[in-house]
């Protein structure tokens, strides 16, 4: 298999152009790993937002105040200065800073209030979350304040005390699994950016080199007939395709991932369609570019930019529906929201799969139209040139 | 001459397809993918009322007061059947079971979830308060009465900072900064073109009777005019196409990046003759030093910045991108231009720093045979 072995040697030449791709594929998704397995938590619990507070005034009462929004924050420590504290706020590092001022205790006891300092994100919900949790712990102390003479100990306590009693909560899903899910989902979508532009410049590298007009000239000088020419060269192709693939479910695999349930099945289903799908597109800006600089700056524009309108990057629930009417014209998009639905299987039921398989039909449809287009535009280029 | 030299340089350059995608057309569609992704995720922040079923037997005293209570949460009364078929859907975050004890019954869990709790847990506390209070002193219930009525508010907010704190902004800001330093591609390719031993064309014009470092300015100021351009587009299409507020001080951004531009042709410049590796090496090297430069300084993920500051301070000064989209940040968000200075400071000091490496390596240079 002359031209098979030779599309081989084309595209081991350019691996440290291909390399780049996966290392940065591999690079984030190791990131993802490391973060996959910390908030296994089968129990409902309380999510927890960064908070900094600045007191100036150290009492029991305010120690106690502190016990109770732990629940739901998570202190950072930040310094006192106005740009530190702006930077963290930009970079949501702290969305809640809180200011109390000396003397604070000692007026509340007397039933005279001063105001706190917020420091906050405009209008961002869970700054309302430790409104809520600060107002239940200050309103309970007032109600005690004038009617019982406590000191700032006692309050504590007694509020403390009063803020122990919980509604029971119910879990209908065991979340034990959303963290793998989740971080199963952000690989595989990712995996369609990787895999997109390591087909693109593969698959064009290989198909720029063999439409030279003197290499054509050659080989079909060659007692090689053309139609063994094409198939060779498009086996060759899915060969670099699949065996693409195959490393990404196999890094998944060292990553940590190891279950073979449904869900998972299912994935590497909807993987092996995109992959069809990518190759098809492969072929057809393979056939389309002039020259080698271009293909990097297609394979660019077109695996980015399908990436970034589909929800490769940020997900979909996140994009106006402008973005998404347009990306539904892409075969990505498709891929993408099938990964989410599997994500989000807590069950496999019949219903459940609807969406999944729709998202493989429509990108199998797709698969074919850009093979088509592929074979069309590539019939007459493969024709002979003057010499 | 100069006029001579500079028209041809501009004719080279902006020929120049490749460098010419890659300086223009790409920050432009990045810019534009960037934006129709992240345009949304501002408004996913904002408070939006919570969806949240109630079931209950009969709209009793308790379950008005219930749903009364706050402003947070869109009440629904349903039976368990559809409360529990809504659940599924995800058409609710959850529903409150009011049975002889309450109860919340969710899916999942999360931030939503969790504040309903809260506000659950409060309205059970308070109830638990006042019952405590009126154990032990039922004459003061008028008192409680009235002050459960009136719940103090103890948090007055203080404005952050200047302007709104826009997490998209860090990325254009990077943005912006990397196509700055993409001005290097310019700064390398004149290089190339003015070191006999690398270009042809270079040999050419290094017999020409005219001194060499005269040459070497024509040209790069033929990459500065280029540079300007292309960023002027960039800042235009930012600011009127997609309308991006970049914040009120236009002029200082406008000045940054010219100078900004500036930096990335000398730097470019500076790698061109410096190193001694092939072109396509050099090539790869500027690649790598505005991409990775830019994706430390926040285009691909915003909290990298801030990551890297904390972490690693040295780097948010050794790179030059950082520099740059960081005296865009301090110009939009704080009214001390102390830090937008440093940063210039520090961008003026890369300048002469790569212009004198430039200049020790092209000076006087002869070859004995090419």
């Amino acid at each position: 298999m002359p031209v098979f072995k030779v599309c081989m040697r084309i595209i081991k030449h350019n691996l440290p152009a291909l390399g780049i791709y996966l290392a940065i594929f591999l690079g984030i998704s190791v990131l993802y790993a490391t973060n996959m397995n910390q908030e296994v938590d089968p129990n409902f619990s309380q999510s927890k937002i960064p908070m900094a507070i600045m007191s100036q005034d150290n009492t029991p009462f305010i120690e106690g105040l502190k016990e109770h929004l732990s629940g739901v924050a998570r202190f950072v420590d930040l310094e006192d200065d106005k740009e530190a504290i702006q930077d963290a706020l930009y970079f949501r590092e702290v969305v809640y800073i809180l200011r109390i001022p000396q003397g604070f205790t000692d007026d509340f006891l007397n039933d005279d209030y001063q105001m706190l300092e917020k420091t906050v994100i405009e209008d961002a919900s869970n700054t309302y979350y430790i409104d809520l949790a600060l107002d239940q712990y200050l309103n309970t102390a007032r109600l005690y304040v004038g009617i019982e003479s406590m000191d700032a100990t006692q309050l504590a306590d007694t509020v403390l005390g009063d803020l122990e009693e919980e509604i029971e909560v119910v879990v209908t899903t065991t979340a034990s699994n959303q963290s793998v899910m989740a971080f199963m989902v952000q690989y595989f979508n990712y995996l369609g950016y990787g895999l997109f532009s390591i087909l693109i410049l593969g698959v064009s590298f290989t198909m720029f080199l063999l439409h030279d007009v003197d290499v054509k000239n050659r080989n079909a000088s060659s007692p090689i007939p053309k139609g063994r020419i094409v198939r060779e060269h498009i086996f060759a192709n899915v060969t670099f395709a699949f065996a693409a693939l195959t490393f990404f479910l196999i890094a998944l695999f060292v990553l940590g991932v190891r279950e073979f349930t449904i869900p998972m099945l299912l994935f590497v289903l909807n993987a092996i369609v995109f992959t069809l799908c990518a190759l098809g597109i492969s072929f057809v800006i393979g056939t389309l570019v002039k020259s080698k600089a271009a293909i990097h700056a297609v394979a660019n524009v077109v695996a980015l930019g399908l990436s970034f309108l589909s929800g490769v990057f940020v997900p979909q629930f996140l994009l106006s529906d402008t973005v998404l009417k347009v990306a539904s014209f892409s075969p990505v998009y498709w891929y993408v929201r099938a990964n989410e639905y599997i994500g989000q299987m807590t069950e496999v039921s019949p219903d459940r799969l609807v969406i999944p398989l729709q998202g493989m039909g429509i990108q199998l449809i797709f698969a074919i139209m850009f093979l088509s287009i592929a074979l069309v535009i590539g019939k007459r280029k493969w024709g002979l040139k003057n010499i | 001459m100069y006029g001579h030299i500079l028209k041809y340089r501009l004719m080279c350059l902006t020929k120049d397809k490749d460098n010419m995608f890659w300086i223009l057309i790409f920050p432009i569609v990045l810019s534009t993918l960037l934006y129709a992704a992240l345009s949304n995720i501002g408004n996913q922040e904002l408070f939006h009322q919570i969806p949240l079923g109630l079931v209950a037997e009969e709209k009793n005293e308790e379950v008005t007061r219930l749903m009364n209570a706050t402003d947070l949460v869109e009440f629904q009364m349903m039976d368990q059947t559809k409360a529990q078929a809504s659940l599924k859907n995800e058409e609710l975050i959850g529903y409150v079971l009011m049975d002889e004890k309450m109860k919340f019954v969710v899916q999942t869990k999360g931030m939503e979830q969790s504040i309903v709790r809260l506000f659950l847990n409060q309205y059970r506390q308070t109830v638990g308060t006042v019952e405590n209070i009126m154990k032990n002193h039922p004459e003061q219930m008028g008192s409680v009465v009235n002050r459960l009525e009136t719940r103090q508010v103890f948090t007055t907010p203080v404005s952050a900072a200047r302007a709104k704190l826009d997490p998209m902004l860090i990325f254009f800001f990077a943005l912006i900064a990397m196509t700055c330093m993409y001005g290097a591609y310019l700064g390398l390719r004149e290089a190339v073109d003015i070191q006999a031993n690398l270009s042809d064309l270079a040999a050419r014009i290094n017999i020409a009777p005219i001194h060499k470092m005269k040459t070497f300015f024509y040209s790069i100021s033929a990459a500065v005019i280029i540079q300007v351009l292309i960023i002027s587009v960039l800042l235009a299409y930012l600011q009127f196409v997609l309308k991006i507020n970049l914040g009120d001080r236009s002029v200082l951004i406008y000045l940054t990046s010219i100078l900004g531009s500036v930096l990335g042709i000398m730097a470019g410049a500076f790698i061109g003759t410096v190193l001694k590796t092939s072109e396509n090496m050099k090539n790869a090297i500027v690649t790598i030093f505005s991409l990775g430069g830019a994706y430390l300084a926040g285009l691909m993920n915003f909290s990298t910045k801030y990551t890297v500051a904390e972490n690693v301070p040295i780097l948010t000064v050794l790179n030059p991108v950082n520099l740059l989209a960081d005296a865009y940040y301090a110009l939009y968000m704080f009214d001390s231009l102390e830090r937008y200075w440093m940063n210039i400071m520090y961008m003026i000091g890369f300048i002469i720093l790569f212009f004198l490496g430039t200049y020790m390596n092209v000076r006087r240079r002869k070859y004995a045979s090419i």
